[in-house]
C-alpha cells in the first residue's frame, strides 16, 4: 500500500526490466525517465539479464514487489531517503497498451501528486 | 454483501481490458471470457477465435497471495494437470494509483487496506518430443463444468479437446 509519508523525500526510482520485454523497452524506460525527472531523483535500471544487476533486482522484487519463481517485469519502485521502498507498478500481461495506460494513470494519480508535494517540500 | 475477495464493480471496470491480439499465433483479436469457480475472485481467459490462449488471469481483492489456489484450480481443468507449472504463474499487485482515479480513491478509502492481487498464467509455445510446436488451447463447450485447457499442435487444424473428443460429423441418410 502507498505509505503516507511526512517530512521525507524520495531518493531514487528503480525499474526492474529486460531489454527484450516490450512492456519495458522503450515504454517503461521513457516513462521512468519522465517520472524521475518530475521527482528530481535519479533513475536506476536493473536488467535481469545482467549478472551484476540481477541480484539487486531479485532482492527488491522479493522484499517489496511481486515475487514469483519467474516474476513479471517491469516492476517499478520508489525508494525514499529513510530507506522505505514503495512498489508503484508491475507490468500488465494483458497487452503492452494496457501497461502504457497504467503509466498514464500513475502520472495522473493522487498518490503521485502527494509524492511531488513531498519532494518539493 | 459481496464475498470477501470478490472484485467490486469499480475495480472490475478498472481492470477490464477488452482489446488485444493473439500472442505469437494468428494476431487476430483475443476475446476475454470470464468464468467462475469456488474462488471468490474473477477469472478471465484471453483466447483467439481458434482457441489459442494468450493469457489466463485470476484477480482477487485481498492481502494474501492466491497463487497456490490458482494453481490448484487450474490443474483441475487442465489435461494433463502437469501443464500448470509454478514457473508460469506470475503475481501482480494493483495498488490503486496505476488503475485510474475512481479505483485509486476506492482502494484508498477501503479498510482494511489491500490491493488487488492478479495471478497470470501464461504458457509459452513449446516443442513436443517429435519437435512439433505445442500451444495452450481452451475449450469452452458447455458440457464441461468449466473451461478445459490442453496443449495441441496449432498447425494440425482445429484442436481436439481431450474431454469432448472430435466434433461429430453431420449424419447423411443413404439415398
Ligand atoms: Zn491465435
Ligand atoms: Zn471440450
Amino acid at each position: 500500500m502507498p505509505q503516507r509519508a511526512r517530512g521525507r523525500r524520495p531518493a531514487r526510482l528503480t525499474i526492474v526490466l529486460a531489454q527484450w520485454c516490450p512492456h519495458c523497452v522503450p515504454l517503461s524506460v521513457q516513462n521512468g525517465r519522465r517520472l524521475a525527472k518530475t521527482l528530481h531523483v535519479p533513475l536506476r535500471l536493473l536488467d535481469i539479464d545482467r549478472k551484476r544487476e540481477v541480484r539487486a533486482a531479485d532482492r527488491i522484487v522479493r522484499d517489496h514487489g511481486d515475487a514469483a519463481p519467474d516474476y513479471l517485469i517491469p516492476q517499478v519502485f520508489l525508494e525514499w531517503e529513510d530507506g522505505a521502498v514503495e512498489h508503484l507498478l508491475t507490468g500488465f500481461s494483458e497487452a503492452v497498451p494496457r501497461t502504457a495506460r497504467a503509466w498514464r494513470d500513475l502520472f495522473a494519480s493522487e498518490r503521485l501528486r502527494d509524492v511531488r508535494r513531498e519532494a518539493a517540500a | 454483501m459481496t464475498r470477501p475477495g470478490a472484485i467490486p464493480p469499480v475495480l472490475r471496470a478498472a481492470l477490464d481490458w477488452p482489446s488485444g491480439r493473439c500472442y505469437r499465433h494468428c494476431d487476430r483479436p483475443v476475446r476475454p471470457r470470464r468464468f467462475a469457480n469456488a474462488l471468490p475472485g474473477t477469472w478471465t481467459v484471453r483466447a483467439c477465435p481458434s482457441g489459442v490462449v494468450s493469457v489466463t488471469s485470476y484477480a482477487e481483492w485481498t492481502a494474501r497471495n492466491p497463487t497456490a489456489d490458482v494453481r490448484r484450480y487450474l490443474a483441475r481443468g487442465t489435461v494433463p494437470p502437469r501443464l500448470v507449472r509454478a514457473w508460469d504463474l506470475r503475481l501482480a499487485t494493483r495498488r490503486g494509483p496505476e488503475l485510474g482515479r475512481a479505483a485509486e480513491r476506492f482502494l484508498a478509502r477501503a479498510r482494511p487496506r489491500r490491493g488487488v492481487r492478479v495471478v497470470y498464467w501464461r504458457v509459452y509455445p513449446f516443442r513436443a518430443r517429435d519437435g512439433s510446436e505445442r500451444r495452450l488451447f481452451v475449450c469452452f463447450r458447455t458440457r464441461h463444468a468449466g473451461p478445459v485447457f490442453f496443449a495441441a499442435d496449432p498447425a494440425k487444424g482445429p484442436a481436439v479437446c481431450p474431454r469432448c473428443g472430435p466434433r461429430p460429423r453431420p449424419r447423411r441418410r443413404a439415398a
